[in-house]
């Protein structure tokens, strides 16, 4: 899916600015084999899947968890997750950073931006935003609402 | 911005692909942010103009 030159840029990128581990935790559920009428098709959850994978491959630091919603339903309510694919990135944040649908296109610059910047736990912010977050003293939930191109 | 607080949950969400949500929160134009169900612009904004609207949504 991702082409074999992106592929090496991104792993000497991750190489160079990937020093600390990060999990990705895959929320989804496989293509099913008929089609039932009635049930919502999750379209791009195996796509997502096969992205995540290839991404994944390209460091040793990057950990993909995939959870199958289908198999185990339970795991969307522990994670407090209502839609699929979810993506939920792991590593230094303090708080949640998580992605919804296919993180292609535009998209995939994010992905890969996120997946260095949660691992280090360094956000590129002023001192000044810093402290000001940390200052919070109720929970903030912030919606970037995108499309891929 | 989610990075450096544990009170943030940042999350990105394609559009197209949750049509409900997009409804629900009336996106016609991207990038779309909603704070807390309270604050909500078009566009990307500074820095600054971030964390001020982000401030004024937990006011």
């Amino acid at each position: 899916m991702i082409p074999e030159r992106d592929q090496e840029f991104i792993r000497d990128h991750f190489a160079e600015h990937l020093t600390e581990p990060v999990t990705i935790d895959l929320y989804t559920r496989p293509r099913p084999r008929l089609h039932v009428p009635g049930r919502e098709e999750c379209v791009y959850c195996e796509e997502t899947k096969i992205l995540l994978e290839e991404v994944s491959a390209l460091s040793e630091k990057v950990t993909l968890v995939v959870h199958d919603v289908l198999d185990r339903p339970e795991a969307l309510a522990d994670a407090e997750i209502a839609d699929i694919p979810a993506i939920v990135f792991s590593g230094r944040n303090q708080g949640k950073v998580r992605f919804f649908g296919i993180p292609a296109g535009n998209e995939f610059r994010n992905l890969i931006d996120n997946i260095v910047d949660v691992a280090s736990g360094e956000s590129h912010l002023s001192e000044e935003t810093r402290v000001a977050l940390g200052g919070l003293t109720q929970d903030v939930h912030l919606r970037v609402f995108v499309t891929p191109t | 911005m989610a990075i450096e607080s544990h009170r943030i949950t940042a999350d990105v969400v394609e559009a197209s692909e949750f049509p409900t949500l997009s409804d629900r929160y009336q996106v016609q134009a991207v990038p779309k942010i909603v704070i807390n169900e309270r604050r909500e612009f078009l566009g990307n904004r500074p820095e600054a103009a971030f964390l001020a609207e982000i401030l004024a949504a937990v006011e």
